[in-house]
């Protein structure tokens, strides 16, 4: 059975890029950036850019290795994104010098500062605040990783970690959640519920 | 406030897009816009580092290629495994099929030999340990001392080869390989006469084996068989009045010549097919 053109042409496109063919590279960039720094500014505000840059490095370190059509470039892609995200997080955390806190004060993102809430940001920069602002961690991830990053359940069943029955259910619960806060007065009211 | 009510499998289509606005549960709408919103367009500056980005992806990339060889175990297990092959076949070549047909190569060789050979068509022992073995004591001189292709087989060879030549036959893929004539120009005969009669400790088939061959085109000539384009090529009548008889007499002899007549004559059978065929 052949492969349709389009895998084709993705196969030569991930093998220009693994011997470090400069136009191979832009188009695998493009074609990914933007998705990438919307789903990593919606874990870690202000970070997003740097963080996704590491993540370009992080993949093309393995990009000779890889084996898969373009599903499983965008799922490891999104994959390290995470984890670069995730480890982020936790050096932040060790090394916290902010002066106030401002992670009790209401319109409050995921750790984000209130000069980037106030900011005016495109349309899809504030549909991915208000996920982030109005879900739990967990729920808001699997969301943008279906919405933002376009995986299928099976596939952020595996970036997450879960499992997919799993993963059906944290999205589901988040439908619901933001079903129940969209359109209320307070909308950037902060969610009493632990992240 | 209570959740609106939502199924999973509903949830799944939302966020996938599917979801007709006919099909949205109430409440619903706002949430497929915010999706909508997140989904779809271009963040803001998000191509800004492009050509940072890019140079250091294809640092990255330039770097992992060169720090990643190309399966070095594998090139050189081939490689040794290539030269191994070629060292094999030369030495095949130059001991020439007629001591592998005699058993007569070191051993291991001759299994090596059997198994080759036998892809020419050409059927030999595949032990080094034949009916020459005891009697003879080449092959365990060869056992015990592998010292490369043998005088007595070289010169069987040249012998044959000359037979063939002369005879008009036309070359026959099936046929034994013979050494060049080149080759054969220095291949000096490995003597006469009964003191040079193999004993157990002499290496390499002796004058017994092109006796032996001589014998079976003699007797082959006697028989009324039509010449055989598969068979084995003897030497000519004249080649063969110029190789002496291998030994008379002896307890020892008579079981040699005995032997190497079986020997020769089966190996030479071996070669040629039944009298229904004919050769050139």
């Amino acid at each position: 059975m052949t492969s349709p053109p389009d895998a084709e042409a993705f196969d030569s496109l991930v093998t220009a890029a693994a011997e470090g063919d400069h136009e191979a590279l832009v188009a695998l960039y493009r074609a990914h950036q933007p998705a990438l720094v919307r789903f990593l500014s919606g874990l870690v505000p202000g970070e997003a850019e740097d963080l996704a840059s590491d993540t370009w490095v992080d993949m093309c370190r393995s990009l000779n290795r890889f084996k898969g059509d373009g599903q499983d470039f965008r799922r490891l892609l999104f994959t390290i994104a995470r984890r670069r995200a995730i480890d982020h997080g936790r050096k932040r955390r060790r090394h916290r010098t902010d002066l106030v806190d401002f992670s009790q004060h209401p319109g409050f993102g995921c750790g984000g500062d209130l000069a980037e809430v106030a900011a005016d940001f495109d349309a899809a920069d504030r549909a991915v605040r208000e996920i982030t602002t109005l879900l739990p961690r967990p729920q808001a991830e699997v969301v943008l990783l279906r919405v933002v990053a376009g995986l299928s359940v099976t596939d952020v069943a595996r970036v997450v970690g879960r499992s997919p029955a799993a993963v059906s259910v944290l999205q589901t619960r988040g439908l619901r959640r933001l079903a129940s806060r969209i359109g209320s007065p307070t909308r950037w009211e902060r969610e009493s519920e632990p992240r | 406030m209570r959740p609106i009510r939502l199924d999973a499998r509903t949830a799944d289509r939302l966020l996938s897009g599917d979801l007709s606005p006919d099909d949205m549960p109430p409440g619903y709408h706002p949430v497929a816009q915010l999706l909508d919103a997140a989904g779809a367009g271009q963040t803001s500056g998000a191509l800004a580092g492009e050509k940072a980005t890019v140079a250091a992806m294809r640092a990255a990339t330039l770097g992992s290629l060169a720090s990643v060889p190309a399966h070095p175990k594998k090139t050189m297990v081939s490689r040794v495994l290539a030269v191994k092959a070629a060292a094999a076949a030369a030495v095949l070549l130059s001991a020439g099929s007629a001591a592998a047909a005699t058993g007569s190569l070191p051993f291991g060789m001759q299994n090596v030999a059997s198994h080759v050979l036998a892809k020419l068509g050409i059927s030999v022992p595949g032990t080094s340990t034949t009916g020459h073995g005891d009697s003879h004591g080449a092959s365990a001189g060869h056992q015990g001392h592998s010292t490369g292709p043998n005088a007595h087989a070289a010169f069987g060879l040249c012998t044959a080869e000359a037979a063939h030549s002369a005879s008009g036959h036309e070359p026959n893929a099936h046929a034994t390989v013979f050494p060049s004539t080149t080759t054969c120009t220095s291949v000096p005969h490995p003597g006469n006469g009964t003191e040079n009669t193999p004993k157990p400790e002499v290496t390499g088939p002796s004058a017994h084996a092109a006796f032996g061959l001589c014998t079976a085109e003699a007797a082959h000539s006697a028989s009324g068989h039509e010449p055989n384009a598969h068979a084995t090529v003897f030497p000519s009548t004249t080649t063969c009045t110029s190789v002496p008889h291998s030994g008379n007499g002896t307890e020892n002899t008579s079981k040699n010549q005995s032997t190497t007549t079986t020997e020769d004559a089966s190996t030479s059978t071996t070669e040629r097919p039944g009298p229904e065929h004919s050769r050139p």
